[in-house]
């Protein structure tokens, strides 16, 4: 085998190594470790409330407080919506339960009887 | 269990397909890896189908299934055997070197794949938002599964094609829970299958080195497992891009006119479209660069004859898919989003298409990272596939750089904030290409083996 090929199959079996370095230093470890992440917190937050709510049809969404930063208060109602499912959960829907995502627990508000 | 069996069931059906197909008695790898994308893009077929005529199948669909797989295998067993086989390969084992490599990076994805499941089980960011969150509907909903197409939030893209939610929610349905472990193993079945076809298409046309080498250079980019292990549609989309140019590649590889590859081709080519909206381009690029390259071809006979086999292929996901737009899908959001003034402004605006330039190019340079460099170099240091032996890379030179530059077109004429769509996007559609822009790269570059003759004639003429 010459030089050329052997430095070209150095070079990918190199690139390799070294990418999947970059992408084991990247994998969540902590959260593989620990178990938490946003999804299965979700997931305790809401199965609090599932009784309270309708099997199907719409819900409405506030976040108290809501993030001031887009994606972290879209990335909540999304989290909302995943763990609500078959329930369609609609941020402008009026005159139903209303999903109000707290800082540390969710609840429900109805809606006025007139 | 029941996931496995779920699994196993789809990707046997595949396999035993792909072989009916392709007809060839070789080549084992290759139907075993296309086999799996191909199963799981049938039963996901075959469980809308039922889930729109009858609602959710329950566990009766299961049988249908079986009892498919127990006629295909007989099928298969007492089928003509072709008379001719594939050509042999170009150069013989690959070296031990390699494939301790190979085995090391896949070994290293599987680690990836169990801190990536228990770290977020639930996938990246769009697996909960559009993917996964589908499935649930589809399993949770009963006879009420359409409100999925309900959500008509930009972020959800209810107008999605299904082929990813319709096989999680298959397995959820078969196994009678939602375990996170279906979407996550189906993502890394969808990620191994990927790099198999890509290996073993390149092991067929250029030998079995570059095979191996083609394998370890999908597997060995970083990108390509975070993406795939993200259970998300892009990866599976690339699966079946690949698999729908290769077995092109395959069929003009042997020149017997073998009408099930090219059929197996337009079937991989409609599983695309029946993945993402970025199969619809893939579906018109495709078929007009496979016209392209006909232009100096066979003839306008055979190519007719050739389109109509592809076409074959293509109806059945065609079908479901023109269904889905019709009947349940809302309008995509990129298209309803746009406003003729605002199209036309985007569309002159010249520092836009510097934007999304300097976009494409660094986060090329990111594949990897360096992907793009290293193997640049190693072109440079083995050179071209000698005259002689070149397959045809036109088709997925051609297009690799037709979907290019229809991202480009995308991105120049999107609604939104153009700095964050590219920022959120574009490394997974590069992902999409990446196995296919591989593909053109191996059967591009010379072998270790044509590197070193060449290498040795130049000497021996000096």
């Amino acid at each position: 085998m010459g030089r050329r090929v052997s430095m070209a199959l150095v070079l990918m079996l190199l690139f390799v190594v070294g990418s999947h370095a970059f992408l084991l230093a990247r994998l969540p470890w902590r959260e593989a470790r620990t178990g938490e992440n946003d999804a299965a917190e979700y997931e305790r937050r809401l199965s609090a409330i599932r009784d309270e709510l309708p099997a199907r049809g719409k819900v409405g969404y506030r976040a108290e407080p809501r993030s001031p930063d887009w994606t972290t208060a879209s990335r909540h109602f999304y989290l909302t919506q995943y763990n609500l499912a078959p329930l369609v959960v609609d941020p402008s829907a009026e005159g139903v339960p209303i999903v109000i995502d707290g800082e540390t627990n969710a609840s429900v508000r109805w809606p006025e009887v007139p | 269990m029941g996931l496995g069996l779920a699994l196993a069931l789809a990707a046997a059906l595949g396999i035993i397909a792909v072989r009916l197909l392709r007809g060839a008695d070789d080549e084992w790898f290759l139907d075993l890896f296309l086999g799996v994308g191909c199963g799981l893009g049938m039963t996901s077929a075959a469980w809308f189908v039922w889930l729109v005529l009858f609602d959710p199948p329950g566990t009766s669909l299961l049988m249908v299934e079986a009892a498919a797989l127990v006629g295909l295998a007989l099928l298969l067993v007492v089928r003509r055997r072709p008379a001719n086989s594939s050509p042999q390969g170009i150069d013989g084992r690959p070296p031990r070197l390699l494939l301790a490599a190979l085995v090391v990076i896949v070994g290293s994805s599987l680690v990836a794949f169990v801190v990536t499941f228990l770290g977020e089980p639930h996938g990246h960011w769009d697996a909960a938002q559009i993917w996964n969150l589908r499935a649930r509907f589809f399993v949770r909903g009963g006879e009420h599964w359409r409100d999925a197409f309900a959500l008509n939030f930009p972020g959800t893209h209810a107008d999605y094609p299904l082929l990813l939610p319709v096989s999680v929610a298959r397995c959820w349905n078969i196994i009678g829970n939602e375990t996170p472990l279906a979407p996550a193993t189906i993502a890394l079945l969808f990620t191994l299958a990927t790099a198999g076809a890509l290996g073993a298409l390149v092991g067929a046309l250029r030998g079995a080195t570059a095979g191996v080498l083609a394998a370890l250079a999908l597997l060995g980019t970083s990108t390509f497992i975070r993406v795939g292990l993200g259970q998300i549609a892009d990866v599976p989309l690339g699966f079946y891009i690949l698999a729908a140019v290769g077995l092109v590649c395959l069929h003009d590889r042997t020149g017997d006119g073998r009408p099930g590859e090219l059929m197996l081709a337009g079937l991989m080519a409609g599983f695309a479209a029946w993945t993402k909206n970025e199969g619809l381009l893939f579906l018109v690029c495709f078929f007009g660069a496979w016209l392209f390259t006909r232009l100096r071809g066979p003839g306008v006979k055979q190519t007719i004859q050739e389109l109509a086999y592809l076409l074959i292929g293509l109806l059945p996901a065609a079908l479901l898919l023109a269904y889905f737009k019709i009947v349940l899908a809302p309008p995509n959001d990129l298209v309803e989003g746009q406003a003729a003034q605002s199209l036309v402004k985007r569309l002159t605006d010249p520092a836009r298409y510097a934007t999304i330039g300097s976009a494409f190019l660094w986060e090329l340079l990111y594949i990897g990272p360096g992907a793009v460099v290293v193997l640049g170099a190693a072109l440079v240091l083995l050179g071209r596939v000698p005259r002689e032996s070149r397959p045809s890379a036109a088709l997925p030179g051609l297009v690799t750089a037709l979907m290019l530059l229809g991202y480009f077109a995308v991105y120049a004429t999107t609604p939104y904030d153009v700095y964050w769509h590219l920022r959120t996007s574009l490394h997974r559609l590069y992902m999409q290409l990446w196995p296919l822009a591989l593909l053109w790269y191996f059967l591009t570059v010379a072998t270790p083996k044509e590197a070193a003759a060449r290498t040795a004639r130049r000497a021996g003429k000096a």
